[in-house]
């Protein structure tokens, strides 16, 4: 395992849906286990569901355990949206608020 | 399941629920603050509702609906239970009834008489709901769909919280997303309804990395919405997943209460939740405070008090907090809410025909079981002969279990008097207090089934010529309250079923006279009073000198006996003027299968019913040469021959043997030829061509041999004998003399 590996933000594209979750939930775990500062980038994401938000949630408590809190470092409008909706726009904002 | 099938489950579940409505009314009748009692009404109005909803009955579905409306007034305590209430509601239930028999019958289409009915309780009902200012949108005429897992929390009044948007509480089923839903698609579609002032994603439930199923739903949602809202427009939001979730929804401005109460039921950590609550603003900072140190204090206060370990509802009470009454109001409800759910998890539904299947199989298992066992027997291979013996044990097991499962309480069929009592008491301005006790006592369903009707005549005949007014009981120095008791019990075999009044007897004066009148008996004949009273039960004869709405039905008491003969039963009635009446009518536990006591007669076999059987005996030839009784420990005993009775000409042989058997009181003496011993019987009716037969034998009978052999009757024998012995066998066939 490189040490670039441990700092390259971690870029989903596509669906995150139920249809997804099963895998994506083994990429998102695998991906906070070994980076030192998660960061996810949504941006290019099409769509997303409550299973994709709900692994979403799972790997930002995951990696807070770790001390390590899970930064979003861009979101579709996909995302936006369902982040928007939940009252979760806070945690984009905080991230690009503390990744200057 | 295909919709007829369904269809039919929607009957039988609708007559239920309507008979538990009856009985919560007439509680609510004696206790009308009865929350248990209310909320049943409730329940089954809105079940109804619901199911009649989707099978598209929509006169069901309007007329319950007025019902539930009504209901869900008196729940929320906006509506007094008064009796005229009591009493439209019961004619609701009736109306209801009447609904689904049609449903039952395939008629679709109402006639003129009913819709008129139906129009009037509705009118009667809407007088309740506008009688009071429509000030709940929850009460709103468009009410509707809340059902299945949803709890709906209700605004009581008092001290309100000050806001005005609604707050929803839901937490998701984890099956959700798998069943094809998106939760979030919820909250868009409530966006759509109203303005969503807050929004609070609940992940508390996400588990840990490893056990998170990514297919589950974990999440919940607390929501405020504002917006001019009713709560079955939020409801309907939720309608496809209401099995899936649970949904909580608090109108505006509801007690703090309320919302404690949320927080409380909810499983994530009270304080988090309350902070929630205050984010979405349905409650301030101070109301939280408050509402949860009142909660908190409770609970120091037990906890100081644990040493002694008293339980909660006691330190309340101690402390005055609660009356005592409070708390055992609340245990009395656990305990109940418990008990109902345990008993609805071990019943199950079967099909009736499934289980008449079942005993029919049972049956030719034990005669081909017979037939083994005898065939091993003729082997005379002792191995055999013992593997046959077990396996006789079993089958009599799987006999006794199979018609157990048939055993239902006679108290469900006891408790349909609760209303006929209250109904006719109040229509002949009597007061009548009903007594039930034997509740528990079981016997089989088809016999359930066809023993109401009679039950039914006993029990208005008990209270309409049984009972007497109010100032007739008061001038005989009776409390003015009649008693009416129904009791059941079990006696050798039989199911014994009482119908009690403490009224003024049977007038035997004047049942002699319209006997006489009638021709049924001769003026100046000698009867003892037992058979004058009996003569009630003759074909044509009611005492009734007045005609009520309750007798002159043309059903008399001759038909009641015919009910019962027809179960192979017997009735039996014993009075004493001024005191009252009792009616007593034995039944059979079961109509297919009996232990049995062959006998031989001649060529042919004949079965006594086991229970029956009290002993044998050696026939001394020379005791019994001309007498038709024997001296039995110093007991007079009366016998038959059976030999003479049958008509049997050949020689008797050298020994003959005597069974006593016993049937309600009396003992008689059967001469036989030959102990068979005991065998399981399958009772097969006697057909049409042999009914002329009836009176000697109740049926016929299979045995291991292939051979049939006839099943005695042996309360007509009884009855053959009686009447042989008071010389008045001729003159008076049908008066049941047997009967003490």
């Amino acid at each position: 395992m490189t040490t670039h590996d441990t700092e390259a933000p971690l870029r989903l594209e596509g669906d995150l849906t139920i249809y997804q979750a099963a895998e994506l939930k083994r990429r998102l775990m695998e991906f906070v286990a070994r980076a030192e500062a998660p960061g996810l980038d949504l941006a290019e994401v099409t769509d997303m569901d409550t299973a994709g938000l709900q692994l979403l949630l799972l790997a930002r408590r995951a990696a807070a355990a770790d001390a390590k809190p899970l930064q979003l470092l861009g979101a579709s409008p996909a995302v936006m949206e369902v982040l928007a909706l939940c009252n979760l726009d806070s945690w984009l904002d905080a991230a690009s608020a503390s990744d200057p | 399941m295909n919709l007829d099938s369904a269809q039919q489950t929607f009957i039988e579940e609708s007559r239920d629920l309507l008979a538990t409505m009856e009985d919560a009314l007439l509680t609510l009748e004696s206790a009308p603050q009865d929350a248990d009692a209310t909320n049943a009404v409730f329940r089954a109005m809105h079940t109804i509702k619901g199911a009649a909803g989707i099978f598209g009955f929509e006169v069901i579905v309007d007329f319950t609906h007025v019902a539930e409306s009504v209901m869900d007034r008196v729940r929320d305590g906006e509506l007094a239970v008064d009796d005229r209430l009591i009493a439209l509601l019961l004619l609701c239930q009736d109306h209801i009834a009447t609904l689904i028999d049609r449903v039952d019958g395939g008629e679709e289409a109402l006639d003129a008489d009913l819709v008129t009915a139906g129009d009037t309780l509705t009118q009667g009902l809407r007088g309740y709901l506008d009688g009071n200012a429509t000030d709940r949108s929850g009460a709103a005429p468009a009410e509707g769909g809340e059902r299945g897992g949803m709890r709906t929390a209700r605004s009581p009044a008092g001290a309100a919280v000050r806001t005005e948007a609604w707050h929803v509480s839901v937490r998701f089923d984890q099956g959700l997303l798998r069943n094809g839903f998106d939760p979030l698609a919820f909250v868009r579609f409530l966006a759509t309804l109203g303005e969503l002032r807050h929004v609070a994603l609940i992940d508390d439930a996400l588990p840990s990395p490893e056990s998170m199923d990514p297919e589950a739903c974990y999440l919940g949602f607390e929501i405020s919405l504002a917006g001019d809202l009713d709560k079955a427009t939020i409801e309907s939001a939720f309608e496809f997943v209401e099995a899936d979730c649970t949904l909580t929804i608090l109108p505006p401005n509801s007690q703090v209460e309320a919302y404690i109460q949320l927080i409380q039921d909810l499983p994530e950590c009270e304080r988090r939740l309350g902070e929630i609550l205050v984010a979405c603003g349905s409650l301030t900072e101070r109301e939280l405070e408050e509402g949860l140190n009142f909660q908190a204090a409770s609970v120091a206060s037990a906890a100081q008090t644990q040493a002694g370990a008293q339980p909660l509802g006691e330190i309340l009470v101690s402390q005055g907090r609660v009356q005592p009454e409070v708390v055992d109001a609340a245990l009395a409800k656990q305990r109940r809410t418990r008990d109902a759910k345990t008993r609805e998890a071990r019943a199950i539904r079967v099909d009736a025909a499934k289980l008449d299947d079942l005993i029919n199989l049972v049956g030719e298992l034990v005669i081909a079981g017979s037939a083994a066992e005898m065939l091993a027997q003729r082997t005379r291979q002792r191995a055999l002969v013992e593997a046959n013996a077990g396996i006789s044990q079993l089958v009599g097991a799987i006999r006794d279990s199979a018609l157990r499962l048939r055993m239902v309480e006679i108290g469900e069929t006891f408790n349909r008097f609760r209303r006929v009592v209250r109904d006719v008491s109040q229509e002949l301005g009597k007061d009548i207090g009903l007594m039930i006790t034997g509740a528990e006592t079981e016997l089989d369903k088809s016999v359930v089934e066809r023993i109401g009707d009679p039950l039914m005549h006993l029990v208005r005949n008990a209270m309409d010529h049984g009972l007497e007014s109010p100032e007739r009981r008061l001038a005989a120095g009776k409390p003015a309250q009649g008693a009416l008791r129904l009791n059941a019990y079990h006696e050798s075999g039989s199911i014994v079923i009482e119908i009690a009044d403490d009224g003024a007897g049977l007038d035997r004066a004047r049942i002699r006279a319209k006997a006489e009148e009638r021709g049924l008996i001769q003026p100046g004949q000698s009867l003892s009073d037992q058979e004058i009273d009996h003569l009630i039960f003759e074909p044509g004869f009611s005492t009734a000198s007045e005609v009520t709405n309750l007798s002159g039905r043309g059903v008399g008491m001759d038909v009641v006996r015919r009910n019962i003969d027809a179960l192979r039963g017997s009735i039996g009635l014993e009075s004493r003027p001024g005191e009252g009446t009792t009616v007593s009518i034995r039944l059979p536990l079961t109509l297919a299968i009996i232990d049995g006591f062959l006998v031989g007669v001649g060529e042919g076999a004949f079965v006594i019913p086991l229970d029956c059987v009290v002993e044998c005996m050696r026939c001394d030839p020379s005791e019994t040469q001309d007498q038709d009784y024997i001296n039995l420990r110093g007991q007079v005993l009366p016998f038959l021959r059976l030999r003479s009775l049958f008509g049997l000409s050949d020689p008797p042989p050298r020994r003959q043997n005597i069974v006593v058997i016993q049937f309600a009181g009396q003992r008689l003496g059967l001469v036989v030829d030959r102990l068979l011993g005991e065998c399981q019987t399958v009772i097969k009716p006697l057909g049409r061509l042999l009914s002329h037969l009836r009176g000697f034998f109740a049926g016929s009978t299979i045995l291991g041999s292939g051979d049939v052999a006839m099943i005695l009757d042996v309360q007509e024998l009884i009855r053959t004998a009686v009447a042989r012995d008071a010389g008045a066998g001729d003159r008076h066939p049908q008066v049941p003399a047997a009967i003490q």
